[in-house]
């Protein structure tokens, strides 16, 4: 008639439970921070090695530039040479002087476009990068649906 | 009383056991947070390193000569190095010449050694100051 009610917070299991949901929160919480730590790292590595690859493009443009500035008043065939055939050379005449065109994959996905037009010093005409491959050329940029100020 | 005594004897079973599995659990949570915490402070140094190189590669493209540089960059100029202080990292421009092409290697490194190099070429028209 006296013996007490235990309380049942303090019951057998109890602790059990509270340890295995205390160990589930940080067991979570630190696989989250693992796992968002590697997606960061993932990110920054793709960044400098993108970084990487458009210096290395830019500079082998700046190479050709260099290249065909030290050829006065080139003529195709010359130019043409000058040009590592890696980078798809394309001359054609234009009304301006020789037109020499040329791409320079940045990485797998994009291409540095260079467009020269050869005098007594080569003048840039474009200087991009555009979105495409070495193997597929220059990929047209789908346009954004915006507004194109009619109703 | 006996009933009574058995029962905290398996409580404090059960809690011995408990606080053990648990301690075993937060040294496993302890290390991978400590893993996550290293990743997450290369990927920033790999960052920070990354724009510093770039800038640095805008800078040496921009600047007329050593000194320009160095004055860009915040640093000191030697024969044809470039070197600066910058958060931490050691900026290293080493330039070379070849007819009228210019060459940039750029290093970003810190106490445990280069996090980033990056190289940029630009071409010089002649008659322009190295």
């Amino acid at each position: 008639m006296n013996e007490k009610k235990s309380n049942p917070l303090y019951g057998i299991g109890t602790v059990t439970l509270l340890t295995v949901l205390l160990i589930l929160c940080f067991t979570l919480f630190s696989v989250l921070a693992l796992s968002s730590a590697q997606a960061d790292r993932r990110l920054t590595e793709k960044n400098a090695e993108m970084t990487k690859a458009y210096y290395l493009a830019d500079s082998r443009g700046e190479e050709t530039l260099a290249a065909l500035a030290a050829l006065e008043n080139p003529t195709a065939d010359q130019a043409l040479a000058a040009i590592d055939p890696a980078y798809s050379p394309q001359i054609t005449e234009t009304e301006d002087g020789l037109l020499a065109e040329l791409q320079i994959p940045v990485g797998e996905t994009q291409i540095l476009s260079i467009a020269l037009v050869l005098e007594e010093t080569p003048t840039v005409r474009a200087w991009q990068v555009l979105p495409g491959s070495s193997a597929g050329g220059v990929q047209e940029a789908s346009p954004l649906p915006v507004w194109q100020g009619e109703r | 009383m006996k009933r009574q005594g058995a029962r905290s004897g398996l409580f404090i079973g059960e809690l011995t056991i408990a606080v053990l599995i648990f301690a075993l659990c937060m040294t496993v949570c302890i290390r991978i947070l400590v893993k996550a915490h290293t990743i997450s402070e290369e990927s920033t140094a790999l960052n920070r390193a990354v724009f510093l190189a770039e800038n640095s590669a805008e800078a040496f493209r921009t600047a007329e000569d050593l000194e320009a540089l160095a004055l860009l960059l915040g640093g000191q100029a030697s024969e044809n190095r470039c070197e600066a202080q910058v958060d931490g990292f050691t900026l290293a421009v080493t330039i070379n010449r070849a007819g009228n092409l210019k060459t940039a290697e750029i290093t970003v490194s810190n106490e445990k050694g280069t996090v980033y190099s990056l190289e940029s070429s630009v071409y010089v028209p002649e008659g322009v100051a190295p």
